[in-house]
């Protein structure tokens, strides 16, 4: 299991590197920093010191691995437009994205995974029909057109939500329906497969020879096999919710990782760009390693051998 | 009978299947007593795992269970709703299958797996339970039984987990334990052992034992009583020593002369066995079961004709001419013709 | 704001805050959500395709370095990258198409993979190796037509992943720019007057909805077709 751990680390290191390389190509070839650094009003003298003050002129490899370096230590470079450190900048949004994230996969997996067993318990009834009727079409659902519907919906009409900020809980609740429901649906599908082959397995049918009650034999003995590729997917899915989490919380202006991207974009910051493209890549790699440990540990064919 | 364990009457279980209806299990019935083996012998697909698990009530939820009699120690268990079965389950009639590989769930330990029946059953925890635990493995002979406890299954072999699930069965002491082909999936030398052992457990706590089986060599080791099972239907039980000596149905005879002796069959002698193939039970039947099948079990010479005493008031069931438990049962009247035995009149 | 009226004859929907017939603009727009999804799903198959076969058919080495490339892939902020390299070079058709095409490639080459895994060990491709077969011909004849079930299936599920996506990445300003009539550019040009004029909003994303909704029932029936162990 240590050597395990240990192997999926460096794997992870490298991938990290990795990726940021080929963010770093892609910023930095594609646009001009100078530019995007002196802004639209410099003149052309003014570009070219900067050029050389910074220097932009090195060949690319080593501009990256100045950067590189920096980066190890903590120093992420200084926002163009805000003026400060990229990396206290980051640091200053990312609880709210990481507290939205955390809410809506919470939402997304209490809303998945009880009607995911419900619909193996019951194949084929009302409960699985709509069940799979409504993750069809939560998957068709475009989530800044939702959010939308949403907001006309709570706080316009009904008056019950805000629209914007994030000062108060309530801030949060449409957000994280929006970012959530995107990844119901393949947790819904996923635990009602799992469950649906676990109940068919010998060992529950042991359990119930047993004469254990129903519910010990459905969430003591199924849910608990059929839950392990469901970690792995929620883990994903948390993942996936930092790139949603751009489109959320520009349209409820929340003051997070995301909505700093949108900024930083529009403004070609590119130094914030590419330490948030480190960031979210970091996060996704950490939580997909340790959803592999958490796999490893709950299976304890993998956990003893 | 004071001491009879299970008393089933005229068992059915029907299948639904695309439009049709699968005849499983055909009008059987059986009784085991306190302290006595049944084994229910029969091919793949004669419906014997299914009766055991009717009697559970553990059938598929497509499955149609119509029985008139189903006596646990004399009270009636027929019409027991899912929480009274599941009180009887485990504690009083216990289970043990076939394939000891995928019967126990593996992210748990055997500790774990043996302590919950403890407490479901009998509301014993704690410490109390694992002593209860480390002394059953003891008793199947599991040492050292404290380390195996913390194991979980995938760490243990065959053999070891049908030990396992020989012991957690055992844990509350049922009065009855229905074993599903124990030991067709293990080694010879394992099956040997689990045999022994199934028995001797058997004699010690005074349960009845149901054993289902294809293989007769396990019938002659371990059975007290015997019921031949075909085609959904028991076609004959009796005492193993009744039926061994004196098969008195086709089918008996037929799977008595499949078994190879060595010394009796002379070299180049086909092996014995019975032609044709299990007739399909879905949908009514039109024509005689064993149809096709007859083979060589009448023999040549006058001593294989059985003679039988018609029972009262039972279709085509008779009495073995000097018995008073081997009972043979025909499908149908040709079945009956063409098995030329010696009808007698008069009661037995 | 210039007649944005409902319901005339000469306008069945309507005219938006610049006066263009509506449902024109729904129809064009429907061109350019296929476009775009057919486009970034034609060019990310062809890559996962190609890389998926080669390290499900190879193994080894080759495998090692297609899943590793699989799972930087997979770290990378695809949502974030797209809108950064857009914003940088400059919202058009054809850099919506190229960019979703180069990002959009993980689950063709993940999916084609697996299944080659499958089909290497099948008896007919050891025998046509036995027979001397070389390797173009056995991928052509043998691998290629027993994947293509599943690639049609990801195919259709990863045109509607490039509908979705190009729609909130025109939304925000980043993706295909006015006056292109992008659905996702129509919500957002509608926002502002969402609340006295809902439809808007409402009707390209219904429309959005109902394309990615006949997108996916189409990949779905397609998998039950082909292969109806895979149903859930």
């Amino acid at each position: 299991m240590i050597s395990y751990a240990l192997k999926r680390s460096i794997l992870a290191i490298l991938v990290a590197l990795t990726v940021s390389m080929i963010s770093f190509s892609l910023l930095y070839i594609s646009s001009d920093p100078a530019i995007a650094m002196a802004g639209e009003t410099a003149s052309d003298a003014d570009i070219e010191a900067i050029r050389e003050l910074y220097g932009f002129d090195r060949p690319i490899v080593v501009q990256y691995w100045e950067w590189l370096k920096k980066a190890a230590s903590g120093d992420l470079g200084k926002s163009y437009y805000f003026r400060t450190d990229v990396s206290h900048l980051i640091a200053e949004r990312l609880p709210t994205t990481m507290t939205l994230g955390l809410c809506a996969i919470i939402f997304a997996i209490g809303l998945a995974v009880p009607l995911g067993v419900a619909s193996a318990i019951r194949p084929n009834s009302i409960i699985d029909r709509v069940s799979l009727f409504l993750s069809v079409m939560g998957q068709a659902l475009p989530s800044f057109w939702f959010a939308l519907i949403l907001i006309v919906l709570f706080s316009v009409n009904l008056r019950w939500l805000p629209v914007s900020g994030s000062d108060t809980w309530q801030h949060f609740i449409m957000p994280t329906i929006v970012l959530g429901y995107y990844a119901a649906p393949a947790i819904m599908r996923l635990t009602r497969t799992g469950m649906l082959e676990v109940l068919s397995t010998d060992y529950i049918r042991t359990a119930r020879a047993k004469g254990l009650r129903p519910p010990v034999v459905l969430f003591k003995h199924a849910l608990r096999n059929a839950i392990i590729p469901v970690v792995s997917l929620a883990a994903v899915q948390f993942g996936f919710m930092l790139g949603g989490s751009i489109v959320v919380e520009t349209i409820f202006a929340l003051h997070g990782a995301g909505f700093l991207a949108w900024e930083s974009i529009t403004r070609n910051d590119l130094p914030t760009v590419q330490g948030l493209i480190l960031a979210f890549s970091l996060f996704y790699i950490i939580l997909t390693l340790i959803a592999d440990l958490i796999n490893a540990w709950l299976d304890p064919r993998i956990r003893i051998g | 009978m004071a001491d009879q364990v299970l008393n089933v009457e005229n068992l059915s279980i029907d299948i639904p299947l695309s439009g049709d209806i699968l005849h499983a299990v055909d009008g059987i019935s059986i009784s085991v007593n306190k302290g006595e083996t049944l084994c229910i012998v029969g091919e793949s697909g004669c419906g014997k795992s299914l009766t055991s698990l009717a009697i559970m009530d553990l059938l598929p939820q497509k499955a149609v269970r119509t029985v008139d009699k189903l006596e646990l120690n004399g009270s009636s268990i027929l019409n027991y709703s899912d929480r009274q079965m599941s009180d009887v389950r485990g504690s009083k009639i216990g289970m043990i299958f076939q394939e000891p590989m995928t019967s126990l769930n593996p992210s748990f330990t055997v500790e774990n797996q043996m302590v919950e029946t403890l407490a479901r059953h009998r509301n014993i925890r704690g410490k109390e339970a694992k002593k209860l635990a480390v002394q059953m493995l003891e008793k199947v002979g599991i040492t050292p039984a404290k380390q195996r406890l913390k194991q979980y299954p995938h760490q243990l072999s065959g053999g070891l987990r049908q030990r396992v699930m020989i012991a957690m069965t055992l844990l509350c002491e049922p009065e009855l334990i229905i074993a599903d082909e124990p030991t067709t999936a293990l080694d010879v030398t394992i099956q040997a052992q689990i045999l022994e052992l199934l028995t001797r457990l058997q004699a010690d706590f005074n349960t009845g034992l149901i054993l289902i089986t294809h293989d007769l060599g396990v019938v002659a080791k371990s059975a007290d009583r015997v019921a031949v099972m075909y085609a959904g239907q028991i076609v004959e039980e009796g005492s193993v020593y009744e039926i061994f000596d004196n098969p008195s149905h086709p089918y008996t005879r037929g799977l008595l002369s499949c078994i190879p002796v060595p010394g009796k069959i002379k070299r180049g002698e086909h092996l014995g066995s019975i032609p044709g193939m299990v007739p399909s039970l879905i949908g009514e039947f039109t024509e005689c079961r064993f149809a096709g099948r007859w083979g060589d079990t009448l023999g040549k010479e006058e001593e294989n004709i059985a003679h039988l005493t018609p029972i009262e008031g039972v279709d085509y069931a008779f009495l073995v001419h000097g018995t008073t438990d081997h009972v043979v049962r025909f499908c149908c009247n040709s079945c009956l013709k063409k098995s030329k035995s010696k009808i007698s009149k008069g009661v037995n | 704001m210039i007649g944005s009226t409902i319901g005339t004859w000469e306008h069945i929907f309507g005219t938006d805050h610049l006066g263009r017939d509506y449902l024109s603009r729904l129809i064009y727009g429907s061109r350019i959500s296929l476009l775009i999804g057919i486009g970034a799903a034609l060019i990310s198959g062809i890559i996962g395709t190609f890389l998926g076969v080669m390290a499900g058919y190879f193994g080894g080495r080759v495998d090692m370095v297609v899943t590793f490339l699989i799972t930087v892939r997979l770290s990378m902020p695809v949502v974030l990258v797209a809108l950064a390299v857009v914003a940088i070079v400059g919202g058009s058709l054809q850099v919506v198409i190229g960019v979703l095409g180069l990002l959009l490639w993980d689950r063709f080459a993940v999916v084609m993979r697996s299944s080659t895994l499958q089909i290497r060990s099948m008896d007919y491709v050891t025998a046509a190796r036995a027979v001397g077969c070389s390797t173009t011909r056995i991928l052509m004849t043998e691998v290629m037509p027993n994947v293509v079930n599943n690639l049609i299936v990801i195919a259709t599920l990863e045109i509607a992943h490039a509908i979705i996506l190009e729609a909130a990445l025109s939304f925000l300003g980043l993706g295909v720019q006015p006056p292109l009539p992008s659905w996702g550019l129509m919500v957002s040009e509608g926002k502002d007057m969402m609340l006295f004029e809902p439809w808007l909003i409402t009707i390209p994303g219904v429309a959005l909805f109902a394309l990615v909704l006949s997108v996916n029932l189409l990949g779905d029936g397609m998998r039950d077709v082909t292969a109806p162990e895979n149903r859930n």
